[in-house]
């Protein structure tokens, strides 16, 4: 009863200031703000992408040139891996039932006027059934293409859409770095698989790619398909001793390339996820910081100019908990008022994100209860500490002088 | 008065340090104040009243010396123990109101309930806005008071919490001498009513209202006397014939 009193008396204070309250608490707005946005936006983002990388299938398996990495993080620049690699992992790792190369490219695709950027896929066929992707019209790359090194090109969803309209791009030239090909089919809509919206993409003869248009010697990585899940850890191992040997890696020497599992690269993004939520609480607590001395110093203002009232209540039986009780209620309750402005700047963010982003990454942004209650605990606390010194302050004033204070 | 004091002092010393010198705001004095006394207190600024106004308020404390209130040695007392003290025994009147201000003076006058921790607060605070006439104004804040009736209204806080003492440092210092003549019938009133009031001021007229009159000169008693019967009546007499007035024209204002 009497805490609530106090509260109530805290809340007429700040009231009788209010553009003064609401300045003081500007950082805690901005910094739950930035908590609110931070939580919801990276777990948005992280159950979108575990979602995509789930599409990836469980069975499939990465091989990359360099150096694998505990994580499975991709380093250096060394080009180790051919066609013939990919190829002997069917033949040779029984495990494995099918491999695709890849290698990309970022290129404009062009038809006519119109022109989108998007990533130039080499592939063979293989790469469709390992990555359980669908043909909408036409067909997938063949064996011939790959042989033949046709120009000929498989459009993804969107960049169909985006060059063609509704109007079919069967038969049509595109051109891709300078160069005419012919379109023979459309990807179905996927959306965003690992780190790549596949619908932005477009799948060429790995053959024209590597030859005719980037002049690449070797390839970026290989999609292998093993038999099963319970397969993986075995494909894993016979691809690794295979290539070794293919490369010629003495014993104790490290591999120059890796090899990872769907798993491994959602422990990857676990990670990068870490960093980036470490980094994102690291700018709201430093504004919570901010917004806490913020709070410090105008409580500061307040228990100077009230100098005289802290002597009267004083002399009229306050006790110097009291006091202490009072303004450490003022600076908590402007910091709750602020933290909840913040939660509603907040939620309007997350609006606005998911109105811009929302449709381009597929993903929406939603407030979750744990983060407003995140929010609003930190906003105490951070009202509480900040108010402590102003408190003890008040608290320690002398009535005598309080009171004659002007 | 045959009880025991409400306030003993002996030898009370309060010694200011005002860089390197030291100020003797109070040297050394012995008073007793019992039970339903009217004292003034006067003096030139500087004599110490303020000073004792202060320690006889529980607000300070002596350097050396004893202050007894109500049979407690003060300096035996806690912090905590004082304010008790200040909450519920000793109500206060200033010279400059102390309300606070954008508070209601139902509100203003509710304080000193709310820190002894009291419920139904309004209740009793409107029960103490009544003796000192001022119901009817309970919702306004001090701003939209005139002077007698923010003093009014910090009076009604003053008694509350039925204090056996009440302490006035200037009470009318800030009004006409009508409105202090009104303010001086309250204080007539609990007096009355067995309350224990000093009262500070510097006015003649006023001091010589009460039962008795301790003047004070740097820092020392110089004269503790009961007031001349015939000039306290006389004193009286112009305070009700003021405050008869103010009420006639209050009464035709309104």
């Amino acid at each position: 009863m009497f805490y609530l009193r106090i509260v109530w008396t805290a809340i007429r204070a700040l009231r009788t200031n209010l553009l003064r309250s609401l300045l003081a608490t500007l950082g805690v707005i901005i910094g739950v703000a930035a908590v609110v946005a931070a939580i919801s936006i990276m777990q948005s983002l992280e159950n979108d992408i575990m979602k995509t990388i789930s599409n990836l299938g469980s069975n499939v398996l990465f091989v990359f040139p360099g150096g694998a990495q505990s994580g499975g993080r991709q380093i250096g620049k060394v080009q180790t891996l051919t066609i013939e690699d990919a190829e002997t992992i069917v033949a040779r790792c029984p495990a494995a039932i099918r491999s695709a190369p890849e290698v990309y490219g970022l290129s404009q695709v062009k038809y006519f006027s119109r022109n989108v950027q998007s990533t130039v896929l080499g592939t063979i066929p293989q790469y469709i059934d390992i990555r359980s992707y669908h043909i909408k019209e036409g067909r997938f790359l063949n064996g011939s293409d790959v042989k033949s090194e046709a120009y000929v090109v498989v459009l993804g969803y969107k960049v169909a859409k985006e060059l063609f309209g509704l109007g079919t791009p069967l038969g049509s030239f595109v051109k891709i770095g300078g160069k005419s090909f012919t379109v023979i089919g459309v990807m179905e809509k996927k959306g965003v698989v690992g780190f790549t919206n596949v619908d932005d993409q477009v799948n060429i003869p790995i053959t024209t790619a590597m030859k005719r248009l980037f002049g690449f010697r070797n390839i970026q990585s290989i999609s292998v398909q093993a038999k099963s899940t319970l397969e993986n850890e075995a494909a894993k191992k016979q691809i690794t001793n295979l290539l070794r040997s293919r490369h010629k890696i003495p014993p104790g020497e490290k591999d120059d390339f890796g090899v990872s599992s769907q798993e491994e690269v959602v422990k990857m993004f676990k990670n990068v996820f870490q960093i980036m939520e470490i980094v994102f609480y690291s700018i709201a607590g430093i504004s919570l910081v901010v917004g806490g001395i913020g709070i410090a110093n105008i409580m500061l203002v307040s228990v100077t100019e009230r100098t005289r009232e802290i002597g009267v209540r004083m002399a009229v039986g306050a006790q110097r908990m009291d006091i202490l009780s009072q303004f450490l209620a003022e600076s908590s309750v402007i910091s709750v008022v602020g933290g909840s402005f913040g939660l509603l700047l907040g939620w309007w963010l997350n609006q606005v994100i998911t109105t811009l982003f929302g449709k381009q990454f597929d993903f929406t942004v939603q407030i979750s209860p744990s983060g407003v209650l995140v929010a609003l605990t930190v906003a105490f606390f951070t009202g509480m500490i900040s108010g402590i010194y102003p408190a003890y302050k008040a608290s320690r004033l002398d009535p005598v002088e309080a009171l004659r204070y002007e | 008065m045959t009880n025991n004091p409400l306030i003993k002092l002996r030898s009370l010393h309060k010694v200011y340090h005002m860089g390197s010198t030291d100020v003797h705001a109070l040297a050394g004095v012995d008073m007793d104040v019992f039970p339903g006394e009217f004292v003034s207190i006067t003096g030139a600024s500087g004599s110490g009243k303020s000073t004792m106004m202060g320690i006889l308020g529980c607000l300070d404390r002596p350097t050396r010396g004893e202050y007894f209130f109500d049979g407690q040695l003060a300096s035996d007392l806690s912090e905590q123990q004082l304010a008790r003290i200040r909450n519920r025994s000793i109500g206060f009147v200033f010279q400059t109101f102390n309300l606070l201000p954008r508070t209601s003076a139902a509100e203003n006058v509710a304080v000193p309930l709310f820190y002894a921790r009291k419920i139904r607060t309004h209740h009793t605070a409107m029960e103490s806005l009544k003796m000192v006439g001022l119901a009817d104004r309970a919702h306004h804040v001090p701003a939209e008071l005139s002077g007698g009736e923010r003093q009014r209204v910090a009076i009604a806080r003053a008694i509350v919490n039925s204090p056996k003492l009440i302490l006035a440092d200037e009470p009318t210092g800030n009004l006409d001498t009508h409105t202090g003549a009104q303010i001086m019938m309250i204080f007539h009133q609990l007096h009355a009513n067995g309350v224990t009031v000093i009262l500070v001021t510097h006015e003649q007229d006023i001091a010589q209202q009460a039962q008795r009159i301790i003047q004070m000169r740097d820092g020392k008693i110089l004269q503790d006397g009961p007031v001349d019967p015939e000039k306290r009546i006389q004193a009286l007499d112009a305070t009700k014939t003021l405050a008869a007035e103010k009420r006639k024209q209050n009464n035709n204002a309104s």
